[in-house]
Order: C-alpha cells, then structure tokens, then sequence
C-alpha cells in the first residue's frame, strides 16, 4: 500500500474516532469527560494534518461520513471507555502501517503517533495497573 | 510492597507482542515494496539493525527479570509476563538470533541509538517494589523513544512497521506501570 492510501486509511479512522470521542465524552464525567475532550481535540488536530500531508501527496483527502455506527452500544461510562479504548488500539495500528509506508523522514513522527495512541488506549482501559505499595 | 498489575493488563499489553509477532511472518509491506524474505540472512540490508535491538530486548528481558526478583509472589508473576512481551519482540524482529544469547556489547547501533535501553547493562536493581517499578518505567520510555528512532533506519517497511508495534508496546507498558505508581 502506498503512502497516501495508508494515510487515507488513517483519516478515515481518524474522522471516526473524532465522532466516537463525541459519543464517549457525552457518557462519562469529571476527569474522563476532559480527557475523552483532549483526545478528540488531539484526533482533531491529526485529521486536519493527515488530509493537508495527503493534498500534498497529490490525493484528495475523502470527505467524512456524516455518522459513524459504533462497533458496539455506548451505553454508559464502561461501553464509552471501551468504545476509546477500542478506537485507540485500531488507530495505534493503523498509524504503524502509515509509519511503514511513508518516506522516512516521517517515519520516527508516525511511529510517536502510533505510541500517543498506544497510551492513550492504556488510559481507556479501565482496567489501570495498580501500584499496591510502596517501598 | 507489591506491584499489582491486573490480569486483563498483563493480557493487553501482550497484545502488541503478538502483532508484532505474527507480522514478522509477512512478506508484502503496507509500502507494496517488496519486503526481506529471509530476515536476518545474508541478503538482509537490515540485519544490524535487527541485531541491535535484539540486544536491546534481550536487555530488557533481564531487566525484568531482575525486576521480578526484586517483588512477592504474585506482582512478581505479573512483572514477568509483562517482561516476557520481550522475548516475543525480540523473536520478531530478529528471528535469526542475530542478537545472539548474552546481550550486548556496549556497541552504537546502526541507528545511532544511544538511550540507556540500547546502550548500558541492565542497572541492579536494589530490593525494593517502587525502585523496581521505576527503573522499569524509565527503560520501557527510554526502548519507544529508541524504536521511533530504529524504525527510520529500517530499510525493509516491514520491518519499520513491527519496530514502529514494538515501540508502541514499550509506551504502552510504561504508562502502565506509570499510572500503578499512582495509585
């Protein structure tokens, strides 16, 4: 696959996990409402980079869907951290291929979007690490 | 006290472990370029590069090793599966065990790769939980920020895109452990 078809994946995934993070902030609170906004703000800011790298690759950025069907229900605050988490770990895949495809000056980019999302998923979770202790 | 990493987590974060894995068995790149097909032979343009950060995997299998030896029973079982995410990195990318068995030799890599994960033996790790933890957190940042690098040097895109997992699974796990500390 050539650059600009894997960055065309990636918008696409990208403009979905903007309208999953709508639905996610709208179903958790407090600090979580914040980070589902930060996150969405984040995706935001990449969408608008990949269809500017995409334009210069000589393609034309394909325009969003209107709606995106989640893969499940977002019910609640636990089926909204799944559906981030979900979203997180696809993108963290989608931006590895991207990193492969692209020229390599891109490349160490790509590859710190791909951990962003990585984390990002480990933030999602819900199933956080605990440190019981201490020293 | 123990670390305390949930089961749930330790199968999460082995995830990447086995994408990465079972992307080494590809053969076609997303690039549609045609990808080593013996890695690590003597064709492959990229066998330092595979060497270099089987070396560092197999570092960062003795740091946690290490690690584990420094916890209780339970947190140190989980410490050790995380650990072994690891090995499963370390067979992806070098399959041909170019890295061989005993680590490294201190040497800069082809990607110029100087962090403490790439560079320096494993530090000891004094027998307490949250030292354990710490070190752990700081090799497993220092390993992304080193694969983000590598993966530039990766000639086969294949390769580059397992580089690219195996940084990914590093961030993860240092979040992981990160946010225990947290609590």
């Amino acid at each position: 696959m050539s650059e600009v078809d894997s960055a065309v994946l990636v918008l696409g995934g990208t403009e979905a996990a903007v309208y999953a993070y709508g639905l996610v902030a709208a179903r958790v609170t407090g600090a979580e409402r914040s980070r589902a906004l930060s996150a969405m703000s984040w995706h935001r800011a990449q969408r608008d980079a990949l269809r500017a790298r995409i334009s210069a690759l000589g393609a034309t950025p394909p325009a969003a869907a209107a709606a995106y069907t989640p893969p499940v229900p977002v019910t609640d605050a636990a089926s909204a951290r799944a559906l981030a988490t979900l979203v997180e770990d696809r993108l963290a895949g989608q931006w590895a291929a991207l990193a492969a495809s692209s020229a390599v000056a891109r490349r160490t980019q790509d590859a710190l979007t791909t951990q962003s999302c990585a984390v990002r998923c480990v933030t999602w979770s819900g199933t956080a690490p605990v440190w019981n202790g201490a020293v | 006290m123990p670390i305390d990493l949930s089961r749930r987590d330790v199968l999460r974060l082995g995830l990447a472990a086995s994408a990465a894995a079972g992307l080494a068995a590809c053969t076609t790149s997303p690039a549609g370029r045609p990808t080593t097909t013996d890695p690590g032979g003597p064709q492959d343009p990229d066998r330092a590069l595979r060497a270099e950060i089987g070396r560092d995997e197999l570092r960062l299998t003795a740091l946690y090793t290490q690690a584990a030896g420094a916890l209780p029973g339970a947190a140190a079982a989980r410490v050790s599966a995380i650990g072994a995410r690891h090995v499963a990195y370390r067979t992806a990318v070098d399959p041909a065990g170019l890295s061989g068995a005993t680590g490294a030799t201190g040497a800069t890599g082809p990607s110029g790769s100087t962090g403490p994960a790439a560079s320096v033996a494993p530090p000891s790790i004094p027998p307490t939980a949250l030292t354990a933890r710490s070190i752990l957190v700081a090799a497993e940042t220092a390993a992304a920020g080193d694969r983000a690098r590598q993966s530039a040097a990766a000639i086969d895109p294949e390769l580059a895109r397992i580089v690219v997992l195996v940084g990914a699974g590093a961030a993860a796990a240092a979040a992981a452990l990160s946010s225990a500390r947290a609590r």
